[in-house]
């Protein structure tokens, strides 16, 4: 096929499955956790993180993760020791990584095509430069999650008993934020800052729709983020449309078709079990 | 029934908590040991969950001192030897995609080391511990689509996969139907008599559990009683306490 045969879309197609896939796996465990809004904050303060680097004159990504790595760390704290309640605490910092960002993004006078490319994604641009290092972020987040796999999910479906087996919560909810960050900062090259909360979410909402259990979850998660970043970038390609865009509502469409099939098979279930519509098991 | 033990497996000296400026314990003191099965009685908001939760280091008591199987609670890590039924289990997100087997599988966790995966052999242990509770059938069943009382099976066979000598329980049956209650205490009770574990369990089903229990602890703030099944019928505090209830707990069915 011609359109693999450009290295910037040979590029393309790899950062995007990867980060695609790492923001899917996150997504699912976030959502379970009611911490679906967490990439969206993250996402604000990253922005105060790319001004910083604009201004500094720093690798950008760089400043980005670092800002995006202490936020999420923040948030956290500020949740467990202010006793506020997450989505206040995301709230308030996002509004404040906004505001920063804006000043910095002033100071640094780049209100610009680079800092465009930041809030609206560019993948189609990603340097080999760029695609080495995000291939080595969005490893480590893959191995990490891997390792941490069991812990990880024990902690999102019952934290009261993880911690009684000696699984340190705490601990853990800050390696998840932390990982977020990353994640939000290898989105922000794929859609942008603006969207990369939908990358963080709608795959996974997808997912979750149709799957019987939490691994299940996380494949058809991936599964459906990596098809849409394809399909995304096809159609940028053919038709000269954003990529971040096009990634976004693909998998728009393919939440609303989980949705479908969700409603399908809970009615085939009803109707199988008979006239009480009830689908629970009986106890014997 | 208590088998000889050189340590209770459970210390509790002098605990004090208050959530804020509201004294919730003060100055529990009780011991549990080897072969008990112990039910913490008492209203709504007298302190049971949260005695539990200190017990099992969720939260950090103001004062006072705990010991799990002779050891201090801050020094413990042989979580492998505790099981928990938490309260919530009866409150789980219906639409959460976890099967029965990935749920028993949370269990074995506190036996392992990093990386925690769970092995091949862990797959023999998983489907032990349903059979024992009688969901082998239901092992690839989402848990939302169980019934209440089975969703309680699951939850204790994830409390019992690891084989531990003490299992603590929060007020299990919630929610569940009469019948159902019957054969999830029958079911504990089997656990105690016959795989000689330690149960600890909150309860208001003070009535269907007297048959089960050896030892009693009656919880108002202070602990109004703890003793055994034969003390706790003769005792005139607990009378004055629970003001007709008791006989409920005293007559074995």
């Amino acid at each position: 096929m011609s359109i693999l045969s450009y290295g910037f879309m040979q590029r393309a197609l790899l950062a995007g499955i990867l980060i695609a896939s790492v923001c899917a796996t996150l997504g699912v465990f976030l959502i379970l956790r009611r911490e679906a809004m967490i990439g969206h904050g993250l996402a604000h303060l990253t922005f105060a993180g790319v001004a910083l680097g604009l201004l500094v004159h720093l690798w950008p990504m760089g400043t980005a993760l670092l800002v995006a790595a202490l936020s999420a760390l923040g948030i956290v704290k500020l949740r467990e020791k202010a006793g506020i309640y997450e989505d206040t605490a995301i709230g308030i910092l996002s509004s404040i990584g906004m505001a920063a960002g804006v000043i910095l993004v002033s100071l640094a006078g780049s209100f610009n095509v680079s800092l465009m490319s930041y809030l609206f994604g560019n993948i189609l641009a990603i340097a080999p430069s760029e695609l080495w290092s995000s291939l080595a972020l969005a490893s480590t987040v893959f191995v990490v999650i891997i390792l941490f796999y069991q812990e990880l999910l024990f902690t999102t479906f019952d934290s009261e008993s993880a911690k009684v087996s000696g699984i340190r919560v705490k601990r853990l909810e800050a390696m998840l934020a932390a990982l977020t960050a990353a994640a939000v900062v290898l989105g922000m090259k794929v859609v942008g800052l603006l969207l990369v909360a939908a990358l963080l979410v709608i795959p996974s909402a997808a997912g979750l729709q149709m799957a019987g259990n939490f691994f299940q979850a996380i494949v058809l998660a991936i599964i459906i983020a990596v098809v849409s970043v394809l399909l995304g970038l096809f159609t940028s390609f053919y038709w000269n449309l954003p990529a971040s865009g096009s990634i976004i509502l693909f998998a728009s469409l393919c939440f609303l078709g989980s949705l479908a099939l969700r409603r399908l098979r809970a009615g085939l279930i009803r109707l199988c079990s008979g006239p009480d519509n009830s689908y629970k098991i009986n106890e014997e | 029934m208590s088998d000889h033990h050189p340590y209770p497996l459970v210390y509790v000296q002098g605990v004090n908590f208050a959530y804020g400026t509201t004294l919730v314990l003060s100055e529990i003191s009780l011991e549990i040991s080897k072969g008990d099965f112990l039910a913490i009685i008492g209203p709504n908001g007298s302190g049971k969950t949260t005695l539990i939760k200190i017990i099992l280091g969720i939260l950090r008591p103001d004062s006072g001192q705990i010991k799990l199987f002779g050891q201090d609670l801050g020094s413990f890590s042989k979580w492998e030897k505790l099981g928990y039924v938490p309260q919530s289990a009866s409150q789980i997100d219906s639409l959460f995609p976890v099967s029965a087997r990935e749920v028993v599988a949370m269990g074995l966790l506190s036996g392992k080391k990093f990386p925690r995966l769970i092995t091949r052999a862990d797959e023999k242990a998983i489907d032990e511990a349903l059979e024992l509770v009688d969901m082998g059938k239901f092992k690839t069943r989402r848990i939302g689509e169980l019934s209440g009382g089975q969703q309680q099976r699951i939850f204790i066979a994830r409390a019992i996969v690891n084989k531990p000598d003490i299992l603590f329980l929060d007020e299990p049956t919630t929610g569940v139907d009469a019948a159902t209650q019957t054969r999830f205490y029958d079911l504990l009770g089997s656990l105690n008599q016959v795989q000689k574990i330690t149960i600890v369990l909150i309860t208001h089903d003070i009535g269907v559990v007297s048959k089960y229990v050896n030892k009693v602890a009656c919880l108002n703030q202070k602990l109004i009683f703890h003793g055994n099944h034969e003390e706790f019928c003769r005792s005139s505090v607990v009378e004055d306490f629970l003001r007709g209830e008791q006989h409920l707990l005293c007559h074995r069915h």
